[in-house]
């Protein structure tokens, strides 16, 4: 997406183009959104179909309309940091809402010019098996977000987000990447991002692999099980999304076609993993032979 | 039996393997079918009578006429009342 933007953000790319952006990022008031556009509402967020507004405490409200503009009210002695990363995960989410496509939650590497796709919730462990398959050298896609094309083709393609890494301090010292050039994401809180500018994929590109990890109680070592069928909607749906807000649009048509696209065009598996102990070398061993095999 | 039945086409149902998984796009749940719930769906594409699915049934699967008709009727309410099907 090209955007221009009168706040800059140091996390996306930054290009030259001359036609028109795509979307405006600006300073301004909020307007109040009309109530019967708004088909949702609670004390922190208004949903309507093209209107979208997020107020979050101490740092700004975001408003988002018609999937090309965003302004930005911030607060007085806001961090501009804070803005930044509110901005990203809510305003943009919802700007591709508008544009009707929906972002998967989800983590990608390359291999072949194809994406291996990584679901998962918190603390199951995406992050660290990102950050240890682009030590081995593996080929970075996308942190946690991608976008599927909204094209109508028989093969789904999805966009990276942008070029930015995030780790928790624990993953970046247990994977040994601490002395790295990071940013703190936002001020007092122990995360850290990590630019991969240079190496950023612009086009989209084909999925054919798609990996959920998942935490057990019920085992001591990670195992691998492939899954098809319902029970690979079913996982998938658990999965891929990430802010509810999606579901109080009526957008179920678009999330129901992007899931079925995803389980029939790719092959999916679940790794489980042991909770509480690190079993990441051995996660990774397993995912190697998988990338290999397939 | 002069009873028809043909399938809710609100409902999007997308195939994976030798199942079928759909969305009620009105109340947003997800249905999942299994193999032979699957092959009523596709049958009542148009509008089909009961002894006709039953017929498709008994060659399909190599079963008695009476069990088939006895776990049809139970699979037919079943859609009929998740909306997935109707009866005319």
């Amino acid at each position: 997406m090209k955007v221009s933007s009168e706040f800059f953000f140091p996390e996306l790319c930054p290009i030259n183009f001359t036609e028109q952006p795509e979307l405006l990022i600006r300073f301004g008031n909020i307007p109040v959104i009309p109530k019967e556009l708004i088909s949702f509402s609670n004390d922190f967020y208004d949903i309507g179909q093209n209107d979208f507004r997020i107020t979050v405490e101490g740092v700004a409200t975001f408003y988002a309309k018609n999937g090309n503009e965003i302004i930005i009210a911030p607060e007085d002695s806001c961090d501009y940091d804070d803005v930044r990363i509110f901005c990203l995960s809510n305003a943009f989410a919802a700007i591709l809402q508008q544009q009707k496509k929906i972002p998967l939650h989800c983590a990608a590497i390359m291999k072949n010019e194809r994406l291996v796709l990584f679901f998962g919730n918190s603390g199951a462990g995406k992050s660290s098996t990102l950050g240890s398959l682009i030590l081995k050298g593996y080929t970075v896609f996308s942190d946690d977000v991608c976008v599927p094309d909204n094209i109508l083709t028989d093969e789904m393609k999805l966009y990276s987000s942008y070029p930015m890494l995030k780790f928790w301090r624990n993953t970046l010292e247990n994977l040994g990447m601490e002395k790295m050039t990071k940013r703190r994401i936002r001020p007092g809180i122990e995360k850290f991002g990590i630019y991969f500018h240079e190496k950023f994929i612009t086009e989209p590109k084909i999925p054919y692999l798609t990996i959920i990890l998942e935490e057990s109680t019920d085992i001591i070592i990670p195992d691998i099980q492939k899954i098809e069928g319902i029970l690979a909607f079913q996982k998938l749906e658990e999965h891929a999304y990430r802010n509810e807000y999606l579901l109080h649009s009526g957008l179920s048509k678009e999330h129901f076609n992007s899931i079925t696209k995803l389980a029939s065009q790719t092959k999916l598996y679940v790794i489980r993993r042991p909770k509480d102990r690190n079993s990441i070398q051995e996660i990774v061993n397993l995912i190697e032979k998988l990338i290999d095999s397939e | 039996m002069n009873e028809y039945f043909v399938r809710n086409r609100e409902v999007l149902a997308s195939k994976l393997g030798d199942e079928v998984v759909m969305l009620d796009v009105d109340s947003g749940f997800y249905f999942g079918l299994n193999e032979v719930a699957t092959d009523i769906w596709f049958f009542l594409e148009q509008k089909k009578s009961f002894d006709e699915l039953i017929q498709m049934l008994i060659v399909k699967y190599d079963v008695g006429r009476e069990l088939c008709e006895k776990e049809t009727r139970e699979l037919l309410h079943q859609l009929i009342e998740k909306k997935l099907i109707y009866k005319i």
